[in-house]
């Protein structure tokens, strides 16, 4: 008897303490990190360090309710180690400049060598390797003199476009994030997703008023306060009536980042005409050639083409991550709408991808067009995974799938699961995909006209993906190029 | 799995002593072990990736007999829907030789031809090691199934370097009575090197009112540059089910020409499954599938490119009209080093109604660099410029539709390298879209 009360009266304690514990959250706003883990006590955190109304704390809530009755999706071809979910800050206040190099000589030479062979200004390096006192947009480098981020700025908001970080777009722009967060990838969709849904930090939002056309490519890389964008990013695009956009996510340089779990949203919502082009260049750390390190990219892309005629174009360059998991979707609601995915994937050491796309074709005369070119190399494993589905209501919903893969020598794989579903019969569906080696025809031409063996590599590949990296905006294209021979590098021989 | 009431196991009680051969103890053992493995996978469910597309909810409810030997059948001749052709006939019914109705007639030396379950009986040894040799029943739980009630087939075994010039008929009928019936036949195949033979399989239903539920096992073996041309024609009754696995074993150089062609039947699964482990092989599984009513065809295709040079091809085109639905999932793996491989896989659908529906997924997992691997899959309706053509040189439109569908499917056919069986196809696929336009 005495025994039970005893431990009552333990547990009682621990409560009070709890209590305590919790209460000193919502007050110490001055803390610089939410501690280790995840529950309920760390979300609120988060929701209070934002300023967050209460409807996001609830959303926010919710989703990690649901959050801990999922199971971690495992259909793709990925061999992805067991998570510790409770291992990670899912809050810190951006670095102090103790932390960050004082000067490129600190930066290791490995990082600085690429950036060479990418020819980034020196000024730029500083940014991208997190160097003190180094200026805070990337641009400013780049063009000096007048601050162009801050031009940029003012251009946009003379045509009433919104962008700007979502923590504060939740504050400007209540109604509108409120009625766009999560409609189109809901909390429930998956567990990277719904992760995301409960802690997500920070992200871009983007609002294209009704019959704007965007006169400039928007950038995360032009953004101000870009940097750290942490690894929960949360991106909503709403491209009003017919309006027009192209987004640009990413960055061809490889970026210092110690995260190692990154499960990030982005949503796009397409209205009546409107045309949005996103784009994107992940070359975040892989890991060394053993496979050690690397960053898990786990991200959930969906764009929602609500209006007649409207449209989405993915473009995507992936050379970047240990392990990638990543589908950027289209769902063609309104008639006429048409959806696009662009891809090159290049793997290479000891990386993984599975990669992909899914067409959902709800609406009459919707179209849709994949193109996916996948290159392994080392010993690496890519998969291309994509659903084409029609509805029965999808009248002359048309698509195109092309994806071929190329094997860089014989430790690599290649696969490709392709879905194919029509319960239409006006619908048209063709699917091709090729498996093959560069030929030793294109390879010998370049090696007698006297290129060496890597450069003629990177020159076969870089026309193996020419049509997706035609559909690149232009500045990215240039860089983009770089990037795939250095991605292969070493990989020949 | 415990929630599902098992048809198969339910209706009858598992007894392995009441089945025939039971006096042979490790085939009882087997099928003990095999009947534990199916309880524990239960009936597959669309939760499975591989059979996603394919629901056999359909099955559950069914009271299903067994079909034993004491289930006669008084047939004085063989069906009218069975095709006539000169060959070693051997006939099943519901999966139980017949021998009445069977012709083997005279057998060139060096084969051996007939049932399964006799010529185990005759020499129980000898097969201990040769059945389920490719079988894996803790992956397959209709495979389990068919182990855990292996008795009788077709037992076809090629001395080295014996051709066979008569095909050989392997006819397979479905009757049901007044009760739902399931059956579970195993065929073991060899040719021993440089043999070569031609099978035609013909599935047909006798009597429709009442379900069945067929799940075949073939295990066909083939030794160095051996040659069989299989063909399967499938024209089950409308409440007729069928689920059959065919595996084949490819030693250096030899050639399988396969082609399947279904016109009949409920729910019907075709499943294959390749291991090329010689150079050289050349694989071909081809086919054609008209599934209009209600009708649900599926075609599952995997071929395992083990050594470098070797050669695969699977063709399949469908036309689906009314309810009728179809799936097409076909995987084509090469393993690491096993590079010269020529894979290629092409899928076309037609569709013709509103409620018809086409699943596909060609798929490639690929490990070797200096492969030639491709796949193709298109669906779609029928081309108006074609139909255009025909109707303006005056035929209406009914005829034009049905002209073009019948070219579709013909082309298909063409793909059979045996001149007879190839013009038989021609002639049932015909005789199908006549009826149906």
């Amino acid at each position: 008897m005495a025994a039970t009360t005893e431990t009552i009266e333990k547990v009682k304690d621990i409560d009070a303490g709890g209590d305590k514990y919790k209460y000193g959250f919502v007050t110490e706003i001055e803390m610089e990190r939410a501690p280790k883990g995840l529950c309920e006590e760390v979300i609120r955190f988060i929701s209070a360090k934002k300023e967050e109304p209460e409807w996001l704390l609830e959303k926010r809530l919710e989703a990690y309710d649901h959050w801990k009755t999922m199971d971690d999706p495992d259909w793709a071809k990925l061999n992805v180690p067991p998570i510790d979910y409770n291992g990670i800050y899912y809050y810190a206040a951006p670095k102090s400049d103790a932390d960050k190099p004082k000067s490129l000589d600190e930066v290791d030479p490995k990082l600085l060598e690429t950036y060479e062979k990418l020819g980034i200004p020196l000024r730029e390096q500083e940014v991208l390797a997190g160097v003190v006192g180094s200026p805070k947009v990337a641009v400013d480098a780049v063009f000096d003199s007048v601050s162009v981020a801050t031009t940029y700025k003012k251009t946009l908001e003379e045509k009433g476009i919104v962008f700007c970080s979502i923590s504060e777009a939740v504050k400007t722009h209540p109604e509108l994030v409120k009625k766009y967060l999560g409609s189109v990838v809901p909390h429930t969709d998956n567990k990277h997703a719904c992760l995301n849904s409960a802690v997500f930090t920070d992200g871009s939002f983007v609002y294209i008023p009704k019959g704007v056309h965007c006169p400039m490519e928007l950038s995360t890389y032009f953004r101000i306060n870009a940097e750290e964008t942490g690894q929960f990013e949360r991106t909503l695009i709403v491209a009003d009536d017919n309006s027009y956009v192209s987004y640009l996510e990413g960055c061809t340089a490889p970026q210092r980042d110690e995260n190692q779990l990154h499960a990030a949203i982005v949503e796009i919502v397409v209205l009546n005409d409107a045309e949005v082009k996103y784009s994107t260049v992940q070359n975040w750390y892989p890991g060394d050639e053993d496979g050690k390190g690397g960053i898990y990219n786990f991200v959930t892309k969906r764009a929602a083409c609500r209006g007649t005629n409207s449209k989405v174009s993915w473009t995507q360059v992936e050379t970047g991550s240990a392990i990638t998991w990543k589908y950027p979707s289209c769902i063609l609601q309104g008639d006429g709408s048409i959806g696009e995915f662009y891809s090159v994937a290049i793997t290479n050491n000891m990386q993984q991808a599975d990669t992909g796309t899914k067409m959902i074709h709800l609406g009459k005369n919707t179209k849709s067009k994949i193109i996916s070119k996948g290159i392994s190399a080392g010993k690496s494993d890519q998969t291309y995974r994509g659903l084409v589905r029609v509805s029965p209501r999808a009248q002359g919903a048309v698509n195109y799938t092309q994806c071929d893969s190329l094997l860089v020598g014989s430790n690599c794989g290649a696969h490709t699961v392709p879905y194919i579903e029509s319960k239409n019969p006006s619908a048209k569906l063709e699917h091709e995909a090729t498996t093959s080696k560069i030929s030793e025809d294109q390879l010998f031409y370049c090696l007698q006209r006297g290129m060496d063996e890597e450069e003629a590599v990177s020159l076969i590949v870089n026309g193996f993906c020419k049509e997706v990296m035609q559909t690149l905006p232009m500045e990215f294209a240039v860089e983009a190029q770089k990037l795939i021979g250095i991605s292969l590098e070493g990989s020949v021989g | 799995m415990s929630e599902v009431i098992d048809p198969f196991l339910r209706g009858f009680g598992y007894s392995p002593v009441d089945l025939p051969l039971a006096q042979v103890e490790w085939m009882t053992n087997r099928r003990i072990e095999a009947k534990n493995a199916y309880e524990r996978l239960g009936l597959p469910t669309n939760r499975l990736e591989d059979w996603k597309f394919t629901n056999l909810k359909k099955l559950r409810n069914v009271d299903f007999s067994l079909a034993t030997k004491d289930f006669s059948i008084s047939m004085a001749a063989l069906p009218k829907a069975v095709p006539n052709i000169d060959a070693h006939r051997i006939v099943f019914v519901n999966g139980i030789f017949d021998a009445e109705l069977s012709a083997i007639g005279e057998l060139p030396n060096g084969v051996k031809l007939g049932s399964l379950a006799e010529a185990i009986e005759a020499d129980p040894d000898s097969f201990e090691n040769v059945l389920n040799a490719s079988v894996d029943i803790d992956a397959s739980a209709l495979a389990a199934l068919n182990t855990a009630y292996l008795a009788d087939g077709l037992y076809l075994e090629l001395d080295r370097a014996v051709m066979m010039e008569k095909p050989i008929h392997l006819v397979s009928l479905t009757y049901t009575g007044d009760e739902a019936v399931s059956f579970h036949p195993r065929h073991s195949i060899r040719l021993g090197d440089g043999a070569a033979a031609t099978i035609l399989e013909s599935h047909v239903g006798v009597s429709g009112e009442m379900q069945s539920f067929g799940n075949a096992v073939s295990e066909i073996q083939l030794g160095r540059d051996a040659n069989l041309g299989h063909y399967i024609l499938q024209k089950e009754a409308d409440h007729s089910s069928a689920y059959g696995l065919t595996t084949i074993k490819a030693d250096k150089g030899s050639v399988y020409d396969g082609f399947t062609l279904n016109l009949g039947g409920e729910i019907i699964r075709n499943e294959t499954l390749c291991d090329i482990d010689g150079e050289h092989a050349d694989i071909r599984i081809n086919g054609a599938y008209h599934a209009d009513v209600k009708r649900h065809h599926d075609t599952t295709i995997r071929v395992n490119h083990n050594v470098p040079n070797s050669k695969s091809l699977a063709v399949f085109k469908g036309v689906l009209g009314d309810q009728g639905r179809g799936v097409f999932q076909a995987k084509t793996y090469v393993e690491r080093g096993a590079d010269g491989t020529d894979g290629q896989q092409l899928h076309k659908a037609l569709l013709l109604s509103d409620k018809a529906e086409i699943n596909a997924k060609p798929e490639l997992e690929i490990y070797a660099d200096d492969v030639k691997c491709a796949h193709g899959s298109t669906s779609g309706a029928l081309d108006q410029m074609q139909l255009f053509y025909l109707e303006s040189r005056g035929i209406d439109e009914e005829r034009a539709r049905a002209l073009l569908v019948q070219a579709f499917l013909h082309e298909a056919v063409d793909h059979i390298r045996h001149s007879e069986i190839c013009e038989l196809f021609h002639a049932e696929l015909e005789d199908k879209l006549g009826e149906s336009a």
